[in-house]
């Protein structure tokens, strides 16, 4: 329920106008704020990878690596929604555990479909941490179930 | 079929850069009004604006849907906006213009024979009007009215209870009808 009443003439038609009212000088302030934004760097934790030879050491951040994962989900199954993704990281820097929630539709095997996406996160892990990922465990959870999506005739 | 704002959040949470510059067009616009008619300075408003994407970008994984997306962003808001209004009475109890240099404006825009659109003439009667008011009772005016939120989510925003809301709005809807008398 809105809190608003409906207020004297006036002041109710000013409002409206106002909600109305293009924001002059939006575009700019948007295009700003979203390159500040999308460059700044999420608080993140250091998961370690598999380092190459020449290379003492290598890690990737926690921030970097969920977005990897869901990617991988997002891009081999079209009608999975992934709602969650959490990654957990041992006190030594190893990726320990990723646990994701996902959205299904109806008339999928839903636990078909859990199986691939634990396939797609744990083949997405290794290829980025190599065998610093060996002994990742991976929980799919299904917590939601939608309607297929409509599928538009080209 | 159009992602809601929860979707569409939790896919910025995990990083989806287009999701959350469909939740930026959905919301920035209001976030700039409320900005500008907070703070004086226009530019100041643009930065505090800016801020808040920031804030919002990295506070998206840990953000819990305790609250509406719209809520979250308008509270992310206003903590930047205190924190530039320094100048404002922290009581929020008494105005920050001059009465009757206010008056005096909102009288020449009704009288203005130039005025070729009502609704843009009323609208800068109406920031002139809203000048009059103490910070907390603008903000909670524009929160229910213009931005159509709920005395809860309005509470919420403003760090108090819908019953304070209620009497903000009171004495802020009486203000602002009579500095517009002349409109009707």
């Amino acid at each position: 329920m809105s809190g608003a009443t409906p207020p004297p003439d006036a002041v109710g038609r000013a409002a409206r106008a106002l909600r109305e009212d293009p924001e002059p000088g939006w575009a700019e302030v948007r295009a700003a704020g979203l390159v500040r934004a999308l460059r700044s760097v999420r608080p993140s934790v250091p998961v370690r990878a598999e380092a190459p030879p020449a290379v003492a050491a290598l890690t990737v951040s926690d921030d970097v690596l969920q977005r990897l994962l869901r990617r991988a989900v997002t891009d081999a199954e079209v009608d999975v929604e992934v709602q969650s993704l959490r990654c957990t990281v041992s006190e030594d820097g190893d990726l320990a555990r990723v646990a994701a929630g996902v959205a299904g539709v109806w008339d999928d095997d839903l636990e078909v479909v859990a199986r691939r996406v634990q396939e797609h996160l744990r083949r997405r892990a290794r290829e980025v941490l190599g065998t610093a990922a060996r002994e990742l465990v991976v929980d799919v959870t299904v917590v939601d179930v939608e309607a297929p999506r409509e599928v538009t005739p080209r | 079929m159009t992602a809601t704002d929860e979707i569409l959040a939790r896919r910025a949470g995990l990083g989806d850069g287009d999701a959350f510059a469909v939740l930026v067009d959905r919301h920035g616009p209001a976030l700039l009004r409320y900005a500008r008619r907070l703070l004086d300075v226009p530019a100041e408003a643009e930065d505090c604006v800016q801020d808040v994407l920031v804030d919002a970008w990295k506070g998206l994984p840990g953000f819990r849907y305790e609250a509406s997306v719209k809520t979250w962003l308008f509270t992310l808001l206003r903590h930047r906006v205190s924190q530039r209004a320094r100048r404002v009475p922290a009581s929020g109890s008494l105005p920050h213009v001059d009465v009757d240099e206010v008056a005096e404006r909102l009288a020449d825009l009704r009288a203005d024979p130039a005025r070729s659109n009502e609704g843009r003439a009323l609208v800068a009667a109406l920031d002139e009007a809203l000048r009059l008011l103490p910070s907390r009772q603008r903000a909670a005016w524009i929160l229910t009215e213009v931005e159509q939120l709920s005395y809860a989510e309005t509470a919420r925003v403003l760090a108090t209870s819908p019953t304070a809301v209620r009497g903000l709005l009171e004495r802020g809807r009486r203000t602002l009808a009579t500095a517009l008398a002349d409109w009707r």
